[in-house]
């Protein structure tokens, strides 16, 4: 995090950048010898933009875990049930409605797209839902039709409206991070949400055994699948809020967690929060950076970055692997 | 009636939508006591067994555990009390061997409750029982089907139940795996007594190494007896629709059926 805070589209001495973080960390004794403007490059913009994308990156890591576990699909990102169509059509709507509230420190855009990813996965989640159990093919299938439905009425929206390039835009993913605040809303949040997953760990591996093994474990599968979709969720929400919809993540760093570290979770659920934040900063250095002073968006980076990382870590194991 | 020990279903039935899949069954496992569960493909082996470990909880007629009723316990009670062996652990879980028998000690931890003493000693005394111990820092997904099928068993043992429910457990295994998994089991059953039900397939396993023998034929049972009774029955055996004959097992005087030679009746 301090090597990506170094670099960006202005340069600053790495000295510099030091002395100013450690100024406003509250090592005072080394003195302002440093500019105004650089402080504000460095501690309002590149800090901030840092500590979001970290955030992004711990909270779609767990998502991802928690997904991928609950749903036992190794194809399952925190996206699957409908997160990310629901968080669009929420974007589509607030640009398409004039409308200007700011809560936390998210304006309009930010709020709906939360809002929106979460309401959708209840609405998934309850469609799915019979006789008290939601079988996985049921809650894989709702998500995919009601994410289908949901893009098809965010482009009638994007068309009648003329906004299809912001919508697509922001579908792309980018930090987008104007306040403290906002961190230090979310900051929390994501801490907490993946100390609660960590929690969750034992009944997570217990449920890899399939559901009906599990309960004669006297597990609550239905209690501890709820648990896991509602966490998963809000963190895609919170991920969503900061940078849009950010693809790749949620899919691949649980994987490459699993590849190294085995898939119990007490020990997945930490690495994927860990392995996401560096992994989302460091693609999101290379996407401010790369092409400056024009930004990637980093949708776009995330997967030109981490396929090829992927695909060696697979070949290198060449374990027979599952979840 | 009522505070019977033992696992004992009375007048059950379930269907599965408006398919009857167990009708009217009675039936009991004594504590110590094993039961095997024959009968043709769809006679509702396995849903009976479903409906005894409490996996399925709605259906008409009553399931009781020492007088219990299944219905009415949490899943966390009931897993204190019933085991259940899969027919098979899905082979491509990556979690080590101790991590998958330390997960049948489930039942006694909690999410901010780790293993306990009592949960180790639990572990490794299913590990050492079942011969699983050498296996422990294994992958599960690199083990032959032997090894896995023991090391559900493993789990079930770490799970320190009275009852132990398995659905066909050695239906995947080789010749030698299959013997060494029922020796295997007599052996746990000298270390600790347990009341075991089996779905089993092969009726002279199920002769070997069982004590009662149930024949059930469309939801129902057709017979129930020692299997000396049972193998010796024309009606109990005719569920099975393929011409037997009857032969004692050399070592042990047992029945043991052979199939005959000569056109399937239809």
């Amino acid at each position: 995090m301090v090597l990506a805070t170094l670099y960006g589209t202005v340069s600053v001495a790495p000295g510099v950048v030091l002395r100013i973080l450690a100024y406003n960390l509250g090592f005072h004794f080394i003195g302002m010898h440093f500019s105004a403007i650089d402080e504000s490059l460095v501690w309002s913009i590149r800090l901030p933009r840092v500590v979001a994308a970290a955030l992004v990156g711990a909270a779609l890591g767990v998502a991802g875990t928690l997904f991928q576990g609950v749903l036992r699909n190794p194809l399952a990102d925190p996206y699957v049930i409908g997160t990310s169509a629901g968080a669009q059509l929420g974007v589509a709507v607030s640009l398409a409605v004039p409308l200007q509230f700011v809560v936390l420190g998210f304006g309009p855009v930010q709020a709906a797209a939360f809002i929106g990813a979460v309401v959708t996965v209840a609405f998934v989640y309850w469609l799915a839902r019979t006789a008290g159990r939601t079988p996985i093919v049921t809650l894989l299938l709702s998500g995919f039709v009601v994410s289908s439905f949901l893009i098809s009425i965010t482009s009638f929206v994007m068309i009648t409206t003329n906004r299809v390039n912001q919508v697509t835009l922001w579908t792309m993913g980018g930090i987008d991070i104007s306040r403290y605040q906002q961190l230090a809303f979310t900051g929390p949040c994501v801490l907490v949400g993946v100390g609660i997953a960590t929690i969750m760990a034992p009944r997570l591996d217990v449920i890899l055994l399939g559901e009906e093994q599990a309960t004669h474990l006297g597990v609550p599968v239905e209690r501890v699948k709820v648990a896991a979709l509602l966490l998963g969720s809000l963190l895609t929400g919170l991920a969503v809020a900061l940078a849009g919809v950010v693809a790749f993540v949620g899919l691949v760093v649980p994987h490459a967690a699993r590849l190294v570290f085995g898939p119990a979770h007490r020990t997945l659920v930490p690495a994927a929060a860990i392995g996401g934040a560096v992994f989302v900063v460091l693609v999101d250095l290379i996407a401010r950076t790369i092409a400056a002073p024009t930004e990637i968006p980093l949708g776009i980076m995330t997967a030109v970055v981490g396929a090829p990382f992927f695909l060696h870590l697979l070949r290198r194991t060449r374990r027979t692997y599952d979840i | 009636m009522t505070s019977e020990r033992g696992l004992l279903a009375q007048h059950v039935s379930f269907s599965y939508g408006t398919n009857p899949a167990v009708r009217d069954v009675s039936l009991s496992l004594a504590p110590n006591d094993t039961v095997a569960l024959v009968g043709p493909n769809g006679s509702g082996k396995t849903t009976l067994l479903r409906l005894l470990s409490g996996a399925l909880r709605s259906g008409t007629g009553m399931v009781r555990i020492d007088g219990r009723p299944v219905r009415d316990s949490s899943p966390r009670e009931l897993a204190r009390r019933i085991a259940v062996v899969p027919q098979h652990v899905d082979p491509s879980l990556g979690l080590t061997v101790e991590a998958m028998v330390a997960l049948g000690r489930t039942p006694y931890t909690g999410m901010l409750r780790p293993l306990s003493q009592a949960d180790r000693a639990a572990l490794s005394q299913a590990m050492q029982a079942t011969e699983t111990m050498p296996l422990r820092a294994k992958r599960f997904n690199e083990l032959s089907g032997g090894e896995q099928q023991r090391v559900a068993l493993a789990m079930a043992m770490a799970q320190g139940t009275e009852y132990l429910l398995l659905d066909e457990p050695t239906v995947h295994l080789d010749l030698h795996h299959q013997h060494a998994f029922f020796e295997l089991l007599q052996a746990l059953r000298s270390v600790r007594p347990m009341g075991i039900l089996a779905v089993m397939h092969d009726l002279n396993l199920a002769a070997l190494h069982f004590s009662t023998i149930v024949v059930m034929e469309g939801g129902s049972v057709r017979a129930q007896g020692e299997p000396e009774e049972i193998l010796h029955s024309p009606d109990a055996m005719g569920v099975f629709r393929a011409p037997l004959d009857v032969v004692s097992h050399p070592q042990t005087g047992l029945p043991q059926v052979l199939l005959q030679r000569g056109p399937t009746e239809r």
